[in-house]
């Protein structure tokens, strides 16, 4: 399993350094802060969003959910890290580095897990914003292969991480609704939901 | 992974609040929320969105070439986007009220919620509802 982990990540990672394009713009999508800050700037959008009342509630329960998927997932990450430690590819492997080196653990990526918790707490309720975050989400795991700080089954235990947490987070709101409701109507009363 | 150096913190922090208040410009812009809209036309809150989301992405996208061992931890990177985001709804719930002051002032509440904030500023929203309970 680590071989096949290791092979993929060397081919992927073999592709760095030959299209100056490619690896410029990988590098940025790679980052700790555009996808995440961007995902995050979406929820804001979101939550001032929609036709009528009841589209923009929804949209609101919505961001609850994936404000709450979010925090989950960064726990899940911390919880996972404490327990067993990966070092990072280019410590083990020969590595076409364009990136910083991180000094925490490898398995799982971290901010793959958020954006993709993120990504699926909006694609449950809204399609159309869900899958922009999803091509956004899947070129920043594949980023960050390319750019040699992730093996490719970090990336994926990171994103089904995040799949499950928000499907996870998704139901505590449904659980909570009957008060997640009146924190709402207070919400509207204040002229802020 | 280490934070370095005030700077960057500080300079997180401008970019999320320019670009939180460039994306609610142009989010109230497109559902019609003119109480907490800075501009009248709909077209000028766009073009407000591209000139303060288009600098920030480029600033976010080349992060790693301007600082390039500079790293802000996940847990200060939250505290610094909620303080951020609370700032830039507060501002703009400031700026916009000051600006729409005098253009929506005979306007009447008829909803709650946002919605309301389509016909009124958002403190004309809460003067009302204190006049109400009154």
């Amino acid at each position: 399993m680590i071989a096949i982990d290791e092979n993929i990540f060397l081919w992927i990672n073999g592709l760095a350094g030959n299209e100056a394009f490619f690896d410029w713009l990988l590098k940025g999508i790679a980052n700790d802060y555009l996808v995440i800050v961007g995902s995050c700037l979406v929820l804001l959008v979101l939550w001032v969003w929609g036709a009528d009342g009841r589209q923009r509630d929804r949209n609101q329960k919505a961001v609850i959910s994936a404000s709450l998927s979010l925090g989950l997932a960064q726990g899940f990450v911390s919880t996972l890290n404490a327990f067993y430690f990966r070092p990072r590819p280019f410590t083990e492997l020969p590595t076409n580095l364009l990136f910083y080196q991180p000094t925490d653990s490898s398995f799982p990526s971290n901010s793959v897990a958020i954006v993709f918790a993120i990504t699926f707490a909006i694609l449950l309720t809204n399609r159309r914003i869900g899958g922009f975050l999803f091509i956004l989400a899947c070129f920043h795991a594949f980023s960050r292969v390319y750019v040699g700080v992730h093996y490719p089954f970090d990336v994926l235990t990171g994103a089904a991480g995040g799949i499950f947490i928000a499907f996870i987070a998704t139901k505590i709101i449904k659980a909570l609704e009957k008060w997640l409701n009146i924190v709402m109507v207070l919400a509207h009363k204040l002229y802020i939901a | 992974m280490k934070t370095i150096g005030g700077c960057l913190v500080f300079e997180y922090f401008y970019l999320v609040f320019i670009a939180a208040i460039g994306a609610i410009q142009a989010a109230v812009a497109l559902n019609g929320l003119m109480g907490i809209s800075f501009f009248n036309r709909k077209i000028y809150a766009y073009f407000f969105m591209f000139i303060t989301l288009g600098p920030v992405v480029t600033a976010f996208f080349t992060w790693n070439e301007r600082n390039p061992t500079g790293v802000i931890e996940g847990s200060e990177q939250f505290y610094l986007f909620m303080l951020a985001i609370v700032s830039a709804i507060g501002f703009t719930l400031v700026l916009s009220s000051f600006l729409k002051h005098s253009s929506l002032r005979n306007n009447n509440v008829l909803y709650d919620g946002l919605e309301a904030l389509k016909q009124v500023t958002f403190f004309q929203a809460l003067r009302h509802k204190i006049i109400k309970k009154k």
